[in-house]
């Protein structure tokens, strides 16, 4: 057993005696850590529990028809504890505990009598695993989470995973699971898991299901089928090769898997194993599995309310009114109408403007539904709860009115005196202003107390983050409903303060500022965009530009620039190229503005920009633009879409060095990125 | 000063369904509690009106017609005299079994002599919905959830957590519920205790929600209502009910003065907490310090009634106490499941299903009536048999 000072909240295996219904007497392993608040995980010594419980049984295994393992509260097992994995940060040390899990997992397959798993509840990486040995698998039926994530996290299924599931469903089902899923960030039902062949049934309590399975078992356990697909290794390299080309993937991990499913093909399954451990050795000892895991941690907590939530219970929010009918406010809109318990009304200038609005949103719900993600039935149902008006008198009733019209102040102001003369009193004002001060805003208001800051992000149907904007102006039940009103749609609220750019623009206008301020004294866009690779964006600063659109991008900027011109750029070249653009590509446009030409080392390119970065970062945690650096992080990978394998930004600008040459020290103290 | 404490007599309301169709839908909360008590008072003449010294009755949801200091209004309308004073309580679930153990411990100790302890609950009127809303800072800090707030919710939790404890266990208990409390019916084990109560919409003579006709067939048909794919269903768990319960406690010396044969003594009780997400565990951390208060084991316990809010929780003190689910020990009548469970009432019909079991059987010598309780607690009261002769 390796020894591990500070495992918190181990599992314990515990054996019962239990009875079937055809009276044949079965051990019941239940693993658990006696928290209901907490999924139980498998460590060092959680795992050693386990091998003398399955020990214990083995030694009278005569005596039971079967061994049937399940789980505590809403988890079977949820996996690797986190903290161990985190742990070694020496090869041998990892080593031996990828080789612990499958020391006691292969002891399911040496009981002499067969073993199920009554899969109560969540199975995730090594729980799954652990069921993946029991010889059969019964799901209780229900929102339960089946997977495989590890790729993910930047590690491989590493307890049996990768060898065992191609066997028991075949290659193509498990790079299903193993790869796309796990990158996707999806998991399965149990439905599904039975249609895959994962599980050998679903029943209404697992429990009871095991215990049928058991009467209708055999007496001996069977031998799993190898892999016959004679395409097998093309299989292999056709999916491999769809993910390994993307720079936010887990490229090392999506490497070592393929050489695991290439070796399974050809050797046994100790043989296999051992490729396992030795793969997830290499991989837990890396920076990126450390940085990924931090990104995992501080998103798979963010639906929590965020530190400063005020203790109060929020407004109900049933009515809700959007200004505006552009595109941000469209996909607002939906986000609204997608809850049943919701109405939403559009108003804006123009009837076509609002016959537009209609259209795209349809457009949208209908694109899904031809991709099966959504019910004919759901689509009608959330467009029948869109309502469109000239009038804004029509939102007398409304209990939220957001707005997302032009990021202009007067014509904000002018929304916001239309707004306040038909509400009522109660009704939560916001806006979704991505640069605009919303104390400036408030000040106009007859209730500047009820004027929220609720920024959403392009693309509002994938990008998890709310900025949530706290000041000194609004009530405690303005900003407990505005969190309130992210949670319900199922997005992470961040609290920040009312500060230009909040948190996202803020960084990103600092990252295309420093670009274009290189390009501006003579660097070449292709330069630039090489030099910051290693941060593995998802795509250059110009390629950003083109996204977002220049007007949009020039506003932001300009915007930042004027609260201080010293840390931010913006240029006269993006102004002209703004006003008279020539082509589609803004890096071209720019390219031919510039006069001067030189060129500088990658490294040195590169640190200009990260170095501005983990400037503004330091400047932002001393402004208490958020509560905690993770904040900052949970924007940028919620937000902006930067990636895990960067932890967001803050563990990489540790990483690089940034943060200690631009910062004045670390950002994280106790945490180790490099 | 101190005195034996004893259970006198008890009768219940017949239990109603709850809702639009319930018979006690146009009867109002404190007029079933006014019927019962006028019953209990008319079959115990001889404890004189002015001698009896408190009445307390319980209700979970005390507004509008259950509102008003419960103890104090119904004992004035049911006809004591206006020098009896009386009061309301409120332990939710065990509101009935606490106006029983605050009234048994003034008598303990020579402060009161006679007493009326009783409960009512109209669901009907009263949905267990509080209109009280918890703290969002304890909702914050995790000390109340969502799911505690709502006792279906704890009952799926109890499910998660016990494994062992599958929805086949649940279903044939509910299953048995309803034939042993079907059995006692045709016994007339159960009638006896019940007072008849006229209503705008007839009169209510019979637990209204019994389903004799229940298989397990018909249970594995019934939908989830608290999780999609969950355990507990209409059928394993206690339906929603309106009704009332009266009890007379009385120590020693008006036992001496009025002549009274007591049904039972207590021996001991408690209340005890545990996590409000478990709800259900209650009885048995209170029935474990209650025992042991007694200085009795479970062995020595020939009789239990528990109450039934949900199957599961039955089974999880089955199982901790190595009960068999089938014992004839475990609720031989039935319980909840099949008569229903008006929240504060419940605790004294426990003490009333109990009472009448001890004078069919005298070789039992001690019971004990027990149940969970909203937000986390149990109760448990542990009685003796007067009538006990090895």
């Amino acid at each position: 057993m390796i020894d591990y000072p500070d495992e918190d909240f181990p599992a314990f295996a515990e054996l019962t005696d239990s009875l079937s219904p055809a009276g044949n007497r079965v051990a019941v392993l239940t693993v658990t850590n006696h928290d209901d608040r907490r999924p139980t995980t498998l460590g060092p010594l959680g795992l050693d529990r386990l091998g003398i419980a399955l020990d214990e049984f083995a030694s009278h295994s005569g005596e039971f028809a079967a061994l049937i393992v399940t789980g505590y509260s809403r988890t079977f097992c949820a996996g690797a504890n986190l903290d161990t994995l985190a742990n070694p940060r020496h090869f041998d040390d990892a080593l031996e505990l990828a080789h612990e899990g499958h020391r006691v997992f292969s002891k399911l397959a040496n009981l002499g009598v067969p073993s199920v798993a009554a899969i109560n509840g969540t199975a995730l990486g090594g729980g799954l695993e652990l069921a993946l040995h029991c010889t059969h698998r019964v799901s209780q039926a229900g929102p339960i989470a089946l997977g495989l994530p590890e790729v993910g996290l930047g590690l491989i299924p590493g307890w049996g995973g990768s060898t065992l599931l191609p066997h028991i469903i075949g290659l193509e089902s498990a790079l299903r699971v193993m790869v796309d899923n796990a990158i996707a960030g999806k998991t399965l039902t149990p439905q599904v898991a039975l249609e895959l062949g994962i599980v050998d049934g679903v029943a209404a309590d697992a429990m009871d299901g095991a215990l049928a399975l058991v009467d209708s078992l055999p007496k001996h356990a069977q031998s799993r089928t190898g892999v016959t697909n004679p395409n097998a290794g093309a299989l292999i390299d056709a999916t491999f090769d769809r993910y390994i080309g993307r720079r936010g993937n887990p490229i090392a991990a999506l490497t070592h898997l393929r050489r695991i499913f290439h070796h399974s093909l050809v050797s046994t399954q100790s043989e296999s194993f051992e490729a396992e451990d030795a793969a997830l050795a290499e991989l837990m000892t890396t920076s990126e599995f450390r940085r990924r895991l931090y990104a995992f941690r501080i998103t798979s907590t963010a639906h929590r309310s965020p530190p400063g939530t005020p203790s109060l219970s929020p407004r109900e929010i049933r009515r809700v009114g959007v200004v505006g009918a552009g595109l941000m406010a469209s996909q607002i809109a939906l986000a609204f109408a997608e809850s049943r318990d919701r109405a939403v009304i559009v108003t804006d200038v123009s009837q076509e403007k609002l016959d537009t609005a209609r259209d795209r949103i349809d457009g949208w719900l209908g694109a899904r539904v031809a991709k099966g993600a959504l019910t004919p039935e759901f689509r009608s149902e959330t467009l029948s709860r869109i309502n469109t008006t000239l009038t804004i008198s029509d939102f007398s009733e409304c209990d939220l009115v957001i707005e997302a019209v032009f990021e202009d102040i007067s014509v904000k102001k002018d929304v916001l005196t239309a707004i306040e003369a038909v509400v009522r009193p109660d009704c939560i004002v916001a806006s979704n202003t991505s640069s605009l001060s919303i104390e400036t805003m408030a000040s106009f208001a007859t209730h500047p107390d009820r004027v929220a800051g609720i920024h959403f992000f392009n693309p509002v149907a994938s990008m998890k983050l709310v900025e949530v904007v706290r000041n000194s102006v609004q009530s405690d039940e303005t900003l407990a409903t505005a969190i309130s009103i992210a949670q319900s749609l199922r997005k992470t609220p961040v609290i920040v303060a009312d500060e230009p750019g909040f948190v996202v623009n803020r960084l990103l206008s600092t990252f295309l500022g420093e670009s274009l301020r290189l390009l501006e004294s003579g660097v070449s866009a292709n330069d630039i965009s090489a030099a910051l690779e290693p941060l593995r964006l998802p795509m250059t600063p110009f390629a950003l530009i083109d996204l977002i659109g220049r007007t949009v991008t020039l506003s932001m900027l300009e915007s930042l620039y004027a609260s201080a011109t010293k840390r931010f750029f913006v240029g006269d070249a993006l102004r002209a190229a703004t006003a008279t653009p020539s082509s589609d590509s803004v890096g071209d446009d720019l390219a031919a503005l510039v006069q001067e030409s030189r060129t500088l080392p990658s490294v040195e390119i590169h640190n200009i920009v990260v170095d501005a970065l983990a400037r503004e970062v330091r400047v932002m945690l001393d402004a208490n633009v958020v509560a905690n650096i993770t904040d900052i992080d949970l924007c940028m990978l919620n937000g902006a879409g930067w990636p895990a394998a960067i932890g967001g930004i803050t563990p990489y600008l540790d990483a690089c060095g940034a943060s200690e040459r631009a910062a004045g020290g670390l950002f994280h103290l106790t945490l180790d990125f490099a | 000063m101190t005195q034996d404490v004893f259970y006198i007599d008890g009768i219940r309301s017949p239990f109603g369904r709850a809702g639009a169709k319930g018979i006690y839908r146009d009867t109002r909360a404190d007029d079933i509690a006014t019927a019962t008590l006028r019953g209990l008072l008319s079959r115990n003449p001889s404890v004189p009106p002015a001698a009896i010294d408190d009445v307390a009755i319980a209700a979970t949801t005390q507004e509008g017609d259950q509102g008003l200091t419960l103890g104090r209004t119904v004992g004035l309308a049911a006809g004591l005299p206006p020098s009896v004073p009386g009061f309301a309580i409120d332990r939710m679930c065990a509101g009935g079994m606490t106006s029983m153990t605050t009234l048994g411990s003034g008598i303990g100790w020579g402060q009161i002599d006679v007493a009326i302890a009783g409960g009512v609950e109209h669901m009907g009127r009263h949905p267990m919905e509080f209109a009280a809303k918890a703290n969002p800072a304890m909702l914050e800090a995790g000390l109340l959830t969502d799911e505690s707030l709502a006792m279906g919710f704890t009952a799926e939790i109890l499910h998660d957590n016990f494994p062992t404890i599958t929805k086949n266990r649940t279903d044939a208990y509910a299953e048995q519920s309803q034939r042993r409390a079907s059995v006692a019916y045709e016994s007339s084990f159960i009638q006896p205790d019940l007072v008849t109560i006229d209503t705008p919409n007839g009169v209510a003579a019979r637990d209204e929600q019994l389903r004799p006709t229940t298989t397990l067939e018909s249970l594995s048909a019934l939908g989830t209502p608290f999780r999609e794919n969950g355990r507990v269903t209409a059928g394993n768990s206690s339906p929603l009910t309106d009704g009332a319960t009266m009890s007379l406690v009385a120590g020693t010396n008006a036992v001496e003065r009025f002549g009274l044969t007591p049904k039972m003594r207590l021996v001991s009780y408690a209340f005890a907490g545990v996590s409000p997400n478990e709800m259900g565990l209650g009885p048995i951390p209170a029935t474990e310090k209650a025992l042991a208060r007694a200085g009795l084991s479970i062995h020595d316990i020939g009789a239990i009634e528990i109450n039934e809010a949900f199957a599961v929780q039955v089974l999880v003190f089955a199982d901790h106490f190595a009960i068999d689910q089938t014992s004839e020990t475990l609720n031989p009548w039935g319980g909840a499941i099949a008569f229903g469970h008006p929240l504060a009432s419940s605790g004294v019909r426990l003490a009333i299903q109990l009472a009448r079991q001890f004078d069919l059987d005298h070789s039992i010598r001690y019971g004990i009536t027990t149940m969970c309780v909203g937000l986390g607690q149990g109760g448990t009261m542990v009685w003796e048999n007067p009538n006990f002769r090895a």
